[in-house]
């Protein structure tokens, strides 16, 4: 299945080593299976089976305002953590909340984040 | 009545932190003054005194301590003449203005007993208030950096803490521009709780857990602290419905009254 993934960032950040630390996570989620995990523009993201927002860094929340009338519920936040990146999303969730809207931080060790995307995409081809 | 200063709007990124004054007034007896961050970089610039050298035995850079220094006697010099008990600034303006950071002056006013928020965060800066009214506590604003599900345990950090909650600190630059002055705080080990009030002052979480280490992670702010949260505590709150960014940390152990007060405020506890 198709797994599409739209990053956000601030330009605060050291964009060589996000850059890198995606290219790891999303090889990792790859490894073992057969999805395909693509970054996307935004007029693409929805062209899959999931959509993910990848937050890579603190900073890049007002970012995700200028997005957010593209996003469907329930958004998913894809973040590793460095660079304030889960800070980052902490404060996009509450802001989705916020409007009641639905979304979830998908955070924690790459093996807990990869469990967590399959499962979403059990759930919804079930 | 607490008067609390809004030096700078707050930050571009604190998108699910605004506050209605009125109501911040009405149930916490707290009066936010919003004071132009203009005044706060002409009030920096105006500043001639300089920092003693034996000030802190801590080596680093002087020209950018001094910087620093410069702006804690600023916001200090605000602080006095606008009657504040509190205040949160939007201090990543301070980066491209003055060149320097506001990290060391909120670890000195926070231990002075002059409560400073870091980002123009007001519900981080009301939070800090409470802890300090109902405990006697500074606490620690920080970032929610890195989560274990499995183990539940989370890593906090940012680049300043009352100087009264560390037991050692160093100094470094801030983490995201590289300059100014940062401080890498050690915290004890031991009992803590993690609180936040929600935007809408309706809600709040106050969770119970205990800090098992300091770290020195790259990539992270500069002071960092892993924490486990008691079995009765889950993690998963900070994934699925968190109450914004900033989480206060302090120690302490009799919260009832601040659990009473807020219960009575009419604000919600969040697990």
């Amino acid at each position: 299945m198709k797994i599409n993934i739209y990053p956000i960032y601030s330009p605060l950040h050291n964009e060589e080593f996000m850059k890198k630390q995606t290219n790891e996570l999303l090889s990792y989620l790859s490894s073992g299976n057969k999805h395909e995990f693509t970054l996307s523009s935004i007029d693409d993201l929805y062209n899959a089976d999931l959509s993910l927002i990848l937050v890579e860094s603190g900073g890049s929340e007002h970012y995700f305002k200028q997005i957010e009338s593209e996003l469907k519920e329930p958004i998913y936040l894809l973040t590793f953590g460095n660079n304030n990146s889960l800070a980052a999303s902490l404060e996009i969730l509450t802001y989705i909340q916020n409007k009641k809207m639905k979304g979830e931080i998908l955070h924690g060790s790459n093996k807990y984040i990869k469990e967590r995307v399959l499962s979403l995409l059990e759930n919804k081809h079930a | 009545m607490l008067r609390l200063g809004v030096i700078g709007h707050p930050s571009d990124w604190l998108i699910a932190s605004d506050v209605k004054y009125s109501e911040a007034k009405a149930i916490f007896d707290m009066n936010l003054i919003d004071i132009d961050i203009e005044e706060l970089i002409n009030q920096i610039n105006k500043t001639k005194e300089d920092l003693d050298p034996s000030k802190f035995n801590e080596k680093y850079d002087y020209n950018e301590l001094n910087e620093a220094y410069k702006i804690y006697l600023a916001i200090k010099k605000i602080a006095k003449d606008y009657i504040l008990d509190g205040l949160t600034i939007r201090c990543f303006d301070l980066l491209d203005t003055v060149k320097s950071t506001s990290c060391l002056a909120f670890a000195l006013l926070n231990s002075e007993g002059i409560i400073a928020a870091c980002e123009g965060d007001i519900p981080a800066l009301i939070s800090m208030m409470l802890v300090k009214k109902f405990t006697g506590l500074s606490s620690f604003q920080a970032n929610p950096s890195k989560i274990d599900i499995e183990k539940n345990e989370i890593i906090f950090a940012h680049c300043t803490l009352p100087f009264d909650m560390c037991t050692s600190f160093k100094f470094d630059s801030h983490y995201e521009s590289g300059i100014g002055v940062g401080i890498k705080g050690e915290l004890k080990c031991g009992n803590v709780y993690i609180f936040r009030i929600s935007n809408d002052l309706s809600r709040y979480v106050l969770l119970k857990g205990t800090i098992d280490e300091n770290l020195n992670l790259p990539n992270l702010c500069r002071t960092q602290i892993r924490i486990k949260l008691d079995k009765t505590n889950k993690v998963n709150y900070f994934l699925t419905k968190p109450l914004g960014n900033h989480h206060l940390i302090f120690y302490g152990e009799n919260i009832e009254e601040l659990r009473g007060f807020l219960k009575k405020s009419g604000l919600k506890e969040i697990k």
